[in-house]
Formats: C-alpha cells, structure tokens, sequence
C-alpha cells in the first residue's frame, strides 16, 4: 500500500488556496469573474492538466515494451462545466458534463500505430479509470482548532 | 447559466520524462514518477498528489465561496488529504482519499460537521473523482 499526502489552506487572499506536498507549494485560486484573484489555475484546469500528464506518464511508462518511440507528445483537454451545479441546482451536476481530449505525436511511426498505441494508453491509465469508474472519497475528522 | 468550457494543453519536456500543463495564462510542470520518493531531481506536482491538491483546493473553494450562505464563521480552514494506492492497477491508481478538516472556529462541532458535508456536495472535484464523467476521445494526429 503507498500512502500519497497533500494539504491546502486559504491563503485569506479571495479565494486563493495554497497547496503542499512534501516541501512543493502551488497556489490555486479562481478568475476574476468567478469571483477570485485570478493568481493561478482553478481545482478544474487543474484536474484537465492531471489527466494530461496521467496520460503523458501512461505513455512514457508503456512506449518501451509496445516499441513506441517519440519525440513529443501533447494532449490537448477541453472539459465543460455548469457553473448552476456549483450554485445549488440540483438537476446539474457539480463536475464536468463532458471531457474532451486529443492526442497529437512528433513521431515517424505510422498514424496506426500512434491509433493503436493510443488504445492501449486508455486501456492502462489510471487516471481514465478513476472518473470512468470513481473512487471512495471519506472524511476521516472534522477538528475544530 | 450557460455553459463554460475550460481548455488546457499539457506538453511532453524534450526528455519525456516531465511535462508541462498551460491554461490561460498559467503554467504547471509535473512530474511523472509513479512514487513520492522517486521524485528526484525534477521537482515539479507527482500526478497523485495533484489529484489530492486538487480536490482540497476544490474544497477549500467552495467554503470560502459559501460559508456566509451557510452561516458558518471561521478564521481559517486546514485540509490534509491522504490518499492510497493497493498496486491492483497497471499504474499508481488511487484508490481511496481519507480527508481531514480543521476549522479555525468559534462555532460548534454540529455546525462544523454540516458544513463538510456542504463543502462535499457542492465540490466539482469531489463529483467527478467519485461519480462516471463521459469522456470523448478525438482522432489521434501524428507530426
């Protein structure tokens, strides 16, 4: 069993967020028009870049026993969110509605190949299956200090 | 309220073995060891606990967005996030995310415990990471 931790805390600056990891901060925070400082990225770009890099670790991982070489690998994300969810209509939900996502590689081998490969990399990441499938979120302790 | 789409492009590093997520004007390098204690020398966010700072960002969002609405008072807010892997996947999937608050407050523990129960039903993180979100794949291109 690995252990992985982080933590968060308001920054008192809007709705910025300071996070920590093992020595690493990164700040987090909304665009102005909703309602933030616009001082970062939001929790849900964030999320997008999270399954792009998953994917770009799946394949750096996998390239070598599928005898896959490339030079460059971008993923581009587009997720959609109704911000009303957020808000408290029930009939929406909170998450994104959709998630859109496309693979392009600096590569020589053929475009099937780079289809095949790609198969493979939804097959074996572990990210995709978290949101296809979820996971169990629980709070362990709500501690007034 | 209408739609928003929200767009990032994350790039491979020359090495492949980092990469680089941008959205708007905001750059994020991660990393891409499957473990915390590989992570050298490249610091950079290791994917699972990002997903970890993520959902206590989302959290620590959506009190400071309402916890006037819902009439809960405090001074400041602490989320540690633990998350475990049982190696039952190809990759380092988590499979669990135990998750601790502590509220800096005056109100009462009753209160308190509502209020997380709010934060949880309101998080856009905590819906996709626990509820089926569609994804579409779009064609595979190749420069």
């Amino acid at each position: 069993m690995t252990h992985y931790y982080a933590s968060a805390r308001q920054t008192g600056k809007g709705l910025q967020v300071d996070t920590h990891s093992r020595g690493i901060h990164a700040t987090f925070d909304e665009p102005q028009d909703l309602g933030g400082t616009n001082t970062g990225m939001n929790p849900v770009e964030l999320e997008l870049s999270l399954i792009g890099a998953s994917l770009q670790q799946t394949a750096n991982y996998l390239a070598p026993e599928e005898n896959f070489t490339y030079r460059k690998l971008t993923v581009s994300l587009e997720g959609d969110l109704d911000l009303a969810g957020f808000q408290g209509d029930a009939d929406i939900r909170n998450g994104f509605q959709e998630i859109r996502i496309q693979l392009t590689f600096e590569t020589d081998e053929s475009l099937t190949k780079c289809q095949e490969f790609v198969e493979i990399i939804k097959l074996n990441n572990p990210l995709v299956d978290t949101l296809t499938h979820g996971l169990k979120i629980v709070v362990d302790n709500v501690e007034r200090v | 309220m209408a739609m928003t789409t929200f767009k990032v492009d994350v790039t491979s590093s020359p090495d492949l073995s980092t990469c680089s997520a941008s959205a708007r004007d905001f750059k994020l390098d991660f990393n891409l060891a499957q473990e915390p204690d590989e992570i050298t020398p490249n610091p950079g966010v290791q994917i699972n606990e990002g997903v970890l700072r993520a959902l206590g960002a989302c959290e620590t969002i959506v009190a400071r967005a309402f916890h006037n609405s819902q009439s809960l008072r405090y001074q400041d807010l602490y989320l540690t996030l633990d998350g475990t892997n049982d190696g039952s996947f190809t990759l380092p999937r988590l499979d669990e995310i135990k998750i601790n608050l502590h509220f800096k407050t005056d109100s009462s523990q009753t209160d308190c415990d509502e209020f997380a129960e709010f934060m949880e039903s309101r998080c856009p993180i905590y819906d996709n990471l626990t509820n089926s979100v569609p994804i579409k794949w779009g064609e595979v291109n190749k420069e």
